[in-house]
């Protein structure tokens, strides 16, 4: 098995946040992985391009030329879609991304991500935070689904991702982000969200 | 299920290998893509982990940072710092200087491209710098080049080794791609060697008086010491060149290349050999002293062409020409400015010369 990723957005949309934790998830499962960012100087705005390789033998090149996967989270992302190998599968984060173009070879999933998330929320009703940031969560979920993981059976996979990224005061917000791993790969499955008891 | 392996960037992993080689100082200016490796030592001074680990200071410069190196090595500390193209450059009178005066240190540059200011891309335009040696004097630097993760954990420990066996500054040379790369490893396991060094200036209590320095004033005091470090990288030639093959058993056509490149050409090779075109690739490991001898080898073990890859207008192809000595034709096939080259034009290049 080997996978190759393009993850692309904006910075602020925690890009290679996401890119990190689909790195890690294929990590936890022992398989080799190698993660690229490539980033400019902008704090927040510019472009974010990032590649993850998964595989079960070492891998030789990180370069990821022809993805499988392309997850485009913003709409100038699109200008990597000519790089998608023949039958690969094009995730695209609607919420920004209206009337995606695609290719007559590949297979379109769309999902609301930021849309998604905002339902999760308010995270804390007495800050009545917006939740809506954990769009890059739902996306891990859509990435999950698409690529075959079995969620139910890799919960805790999903959780020891977490569990390594968001430690100290950040890891509050562990409950919610699984909670947006599922409901992305829910909204992949065709199943609609859970509903839940939202944590104060 | 079992304990994941670690996930470390080529910088961590970089500021992790020095440690636990024992690194005792550590002197820098932040520059990207190099910025990791001082952001990862600058949290580990003082823990228990790295009691030799004592002292992490970001300079002013990396004028000031090189030259705090310079009084650190002289003590036979085990110093490094980490920089990336315009902050060698800044470097390279105290690199001289260290060389006149035979200080151990360890400079890791992480070059990113262009001249000038550039950009943050990857690169390999420093290799003249590095390995011909980008300040004056006619010194030789040892340059070690990794081309992983895991390497970028355990060539400081080389590094420091070398260093001080030879008394020299040691370039760990990587690219910005490396630096920045994400890897699943096992973190190697390291040795910590501790090194005699009767030369230090410590200025303790008992201790003979040294004195450690680069002026030769008198002209056959400095003709004797540039005889030394000529005979001194005459012999780093003969016994640390380094290098790695694969696929070169049996090969027509041989890549050369290294750091990320490397990375690349092993995949054009898997890519050839399914196919049976019988290709190879050579990777030096020591860009300095260059791995000559078993380069010049593969020669006489059928190889017919070399086809040189790297991340600059043609730098390391001059030291691969000098070695092969007409034996046999090299090719250069570059890319630079930030961008790389796509391996499927290594296989390219490579279908029709190995036909």
């Amino acid at each position: 098995m080997k996978t190759e990723v393009i993850l692309a957005g904006h910075g602020g949309q925690g890009v290679l946040e996401l890119a990190n934790w689909l790195a890690y998830f294929h990590l936890a499962r022992g398989r080799h992985v190698a993660y690229t960012p490539s980033y400019g100087p902008e704090t927040r705005g510019g472009k974010v391009k990032c590649y993850v390789v998964a595989s079960d033998e070492p891998i030789d090149s990180p370069i990821v030329e022809e993805p499988d996967l392309l997850v485009a989270m913003n709409i100038p992302s699109m200008d990597y879609l000519p790089l998608l190998k023949r039958g690969g599968r094009l995730l695209v984060n609607s919420s920004l991304v209206k009337d995606a173009r695609s290719r007559a070879d590949v297979t379109v999933t769309e999902v609301p991500a930021a849309g998604i998330a905002a339902a999760l929320g308010p995270y804390s009703p007495q800050k009545g935070r917006d939740t809506s940031i954990a769009a890059n969560s739902v996306m891990l979920g859509a990435v999950l689904a698409i690529e075959g993981e079995e969620l139910e059976r890799q919960r805790a996979t999903v959780e020891e991702v977490f569990r390594h990224f968001l430690t100290e005061r950040k890891a509050a917000y562990i409950p919610l982000n699984v909670q947006a791993v599922e409901d992305g790969y829910r909204h992949v499955r065709g199943a609609p969200p859970l509903l839940r008891a939202i944590p104060v | 299920m079992t304990a994941p392996r670690q996930f470390l960037k080529g910088n961590e992993a970089l500021a992790y290998g020095a440690l636990h080689a024992g690194l005792q100082s550590f002197y820098g200016y932040p520059i990207t893509p190099s910025s990791e490796v001082p952001e990862t030592l600058a949290t580990q001074v003082g823990r228990p982990e790295y009691p030799e680990f004592r002292t992490f200071l970001q300079a002013a410069s990396e004028v000031e940072a090189i030259n705090l190196m310079l009084g650190a090595a002289a003590t036979g500390e085990k110093t490094m710092t980490a920089t990336s193209g315009p902050g060698f450059s800044l470097m390279q009178e105290g690199i001289s200087y260290a060389h006149g005066a035979e200080l151990p240190m360890l400079i890791a540059n992480v070059n990113r491209a262009g001249p000038g200011l550039g950009n943050l891309g990857p690169e390999q335009t420093d290799y003249f710098a590095a390995v011909k040696g980008g300040g004056h004097g006619g010194y030789r630097n040892v340059v070690l080049a990794p081309d992983s993760v895991p390497e970028m954990a355990s060539f400081p420990s080389l590094g420091f080794s070398l260093a001080f066996r030879y008394r020299t500054p040691v370039i760990l040379l990587t690219d910005a791609f490396l630096g920045q790369l994400k890897e699943d490893l096992e973190f190697p396991t390291i040795e910590s060697p501790t090194f005699d060094t009767p030369w230090a200036a410590t200025g303790a209590r008992g201790t003979t008086r040294h004195v450690l320095s680069s002026m030769h004033i008198e002209l056959p005091e400095q003709n004797l010491v540039s005889r030394h470090l000529r005979d001194k990288f005459a012999e780093i030639t003969r016994r640390e060149q380094r290098s790695e093959e694969l696929e070169t058993r049996g090969a027509r056509v041989v890549f050369v290349a290294y750091g990320i490149c490397a990375r690349l050409a092993q995949r054009a090779v898997r890519v050839l050999r399914d196919r049976s075109v019988p290709v190879g690739l050579f990777r030096p490991i020591t860009l300095a002293p260059f791995p000559r001898d078993r380069l010049r080898a593969l020669v006489d073990e059928g190889v017919r062409s070399f086809v040189v890859v790297e991340l600059n207008t043609g730098q390391m192809v001059e030291d691969v020409r000098l070695a092969v000595d007409g034996a046999a034709p090299v090719r250069s096939m570059n890319q630079f400015g930030g961008l790389l080259p796509s391996y499927r034009d290594l296989v390219d290049e490579i279908g029709a010369l190995a036909a």
